[in-house]
């Protein structure tokens, strides 16, 4: 029994067009777009091609056949193009990350409709993978709220303690995480997701108080930073890209180092790199954003933002450093709503080198660590407006 | 004119779909895959259209995905124009429209190379690419989920190229569409 492909329906035409590929007045010719005879034939239970058969399968038989020259010298300039366009990308090209940028802020509402117009039924596909797996997660999540409604009791009288100190002391908490920053929700338009890409698209932009660098979490926990920001629309570069780092902290240990994507299949895992062998770090222990500052410069993720939990802990007797493994709180693969900070008062902004060309950070690319904005002795940093004087204590960001 | 009508058809077929995939495609995920509708589109017109359609849409939708996500230039474009050209020239060669297998083939063949080809060019070109987790589990998946896909989003492509070509006076040659046997 041979299987065809469904044909599409005759359509009814006049007496005088009855014929869709026969105009009045011409004979009837594949040259002029005639009918092609059936001129396959079968050997041995197979189809060979005939000279008149070439291209017959394409619906415009007449526009389909391509001259070998024409065919090779626009594969040769696409070729050209694309080989051009990622040579400028991946130096840091202005001109295409504006361009960019500009064809963003355009598609940006059509992106905000159609992921709206899924919602509904992308929350019924999640709530169906949900209710498979909420049976056997049910017992386990209420042992652990049990646990956690205990260390939240103890955790917010150390919270007050630790305000108080800081009063006493007279400790500058600017950029102090989460009292320092203003939280704005948005919702995620677009997403791209592949072994090397991973990128989001979200709905807010510098009509909302957003800049780039900026910190975004889901939950309460990090997922990434701000890279590219339009009016109305921003890119987000996730922590488990290639191309980003965090300077990371444990939790209740003097352990830090930073932290980078290992392996982004399945659950993701992170590395902590760079932990002294003397730490003390322990499986489940939880890590967050180390927020460091080292005199006008400091880290741009605030201390103490949750990032995940220790789940593998390695040393061997001659290594220097731990060998740490780290599971992120936040669910990637699930990302509809997200939280960006914004830091209260004024911005300190930096003159920076070419901005992100593309979805790579270029100024990332150089440094690679948790991008720290540039050093005091090539950099000025400018202030807003608002603000006169700039000090070290401003230089939060 | 019909000419004209139907690559316009086709190029606004592509750019919907780089703007579905974006907002829709990559929110279904099955397993650690989501569904390449993208490619599927390329590879449907580029087999009813020839090498350099297909090649043609192939950059275009690499453009697409990268200035709709986010991404960068280039990357995408060179693979998809590559994957189109090639699909173009399978369909140059093949009579496809009386048959499912070449429709299935190409867009196989097609998202595999995608799948695999487009982090190859970010291994070669982005220092910061040390390795390539999860490549062939997800080509897999991406892939068996494309074969399902890829008679159904061929049959859609056609019909919408034979409604544009007809809308633009164009007269097509529907002997190879079962009309003409008829």
């Amino acid at each position: 029994m041979r299987f065809t492909l469904p044909q599409p329906k005759r359509r009814r035409r006049s007496p005088a067009s009855s014929s869709s590929h026969v105009r009045v007045g011409r004979p009837s010719t594949p040259l002029n777009g005639g009918p092609v005879a059936p001129t396959t034939e079968y050997i041995g239970g197979r189809r060979r091609r005939t000279s008149a058969s070439k291209g017959a399968g394409s619906i415009f038989a007449n526009t389909k056949r391509s001259a070998p020259l024409m065919r090779r010298i626009v594969l040769t300039v696409l070729i050209c193009a694309s080989l051009g366009l990622i040579t400028v990308t991946y130096r840091g090209g202005v001109v295409i990350s504006s361009a960019q940028l500009a064809v963003l802020e355009v598609v940006a509402p059509i992106e905000r409709g159609m992921s709206r117009a899924w919602d509904p039924i992308a929350g019924a596909w999640y709530w169906t993978g949900d209710l498979l797996s909420a049976t056997t997660e049910n017992p386990k999540l209420r042992e652990r709220n049990e646990a956690l409604e205990a260390e939240l009791v103890i955790a917010r009288d150390e919270a007050s303690e630790a305000v108080q100190l800081r009063e006493r002391l007279g400790i500058d908490d600017r950029g102090h995480y989460p009292t320092n920053y203003d939280q704005v929700d948005g919702r995620v338009i677009a997403r791209y997701s592949s072994a090397v890409d991973k990128s989001l698209v979200i709905d807010l932009g510098s009509n909302d108080g957003i800049e780039r660098n900026d910190p975004v979490l889901v939950n309460a926990n990090l997922i990434g930073r701000i890279t590219n920001v339009t009016p109305n629309s921003a890119r987000v570069a996730l922590i488990l890209e290639n191309s980003q780092s965090v300077t990371a902290a444990i939790s209740g240990s003097d352990g830090s180092g930073v932290l980078e994507s290992l392996s982004t299949e399945g659950t993701p895992v992170m590395r902590l790199k760079y932990v002294d062998a003397s730490a003390k770090v322990e499986k489940f222990d939880r890590v967050v954003t180390a927020g460091w500052t080292t005199g006008d410069l400091s880290s741009i993720y605030p201390r103490g933002i949750p990032i995940g939990w220790v789940s593998s802990v390695g040393l061997k007797p001659a290594d220097l450093e731990q060998t740490v493994q780290v599971t992120p709180y936040a669910n990637f693969e699930r990302i509809e709503t997200i939280t960006v900070l914004v830091p209260k008062g004024d911005r300190v902004q930096y003159d920076t080198p070419a901005k992100d060309a593309g979805g790579l950070d270029a100024l990332d690319a150089a440094r690679r660590v948790d991008p720290v904005l540039p050093t005091p002795s090539t950099k000025t940093p400018k202030v807003t407006p608002a603000a006169t004087t700039t000090t070290k204590d401003d230089v939060t960001q | 004119m019909s000419f004209v009508g139907t690559r316009i058809a086709s190029a606004l077929l592509v750019v919907c779909a780089a703007l579905v995939q974006v907002t829709i495609g990559h929110r279904i995920e099955i397993g650690a895959a989501s569904p390449d509708l993208l490619i599927l589109i390329v590879t449907a017109i580029a087999l009813l259209t020839g090498s350099i359609s297909g090649a043609a849409h192939g950059f275009l939708a690499g453009m697409c995905i990268a200035l709709f996500a986010g991404l960068p230039l280039g990357p995408h474009a060179l693979v998809a124009t590559l994957a189109g050209f090639a699909v173009g020239r399978l369909g140059e060669v093949l009579v496809t429209d009386e048959h499912p297998i070449p429709p299935l083939a190409a867009g196989i063949v097609a998202t595999a190379a995608m799948q695999i080809g487009r982090p190859l060019v970010e291994f070669l070109v982005n220092p910061a690419v040390a390795s390539v987790d999860g490549l062939w589990s997800r080509a897999f998946l991406t892939t068996a989920i494309s074969a399902v896909l890829a008679v159904p989003l061929y049959l859609l492509v056609r019909r919408v190229l034979i409604t544009a070509h007809s809308w633009s006076g164009g007269t097509a040659d529907t002997a190879n569409l079962g009309e003409g046997a008829a």
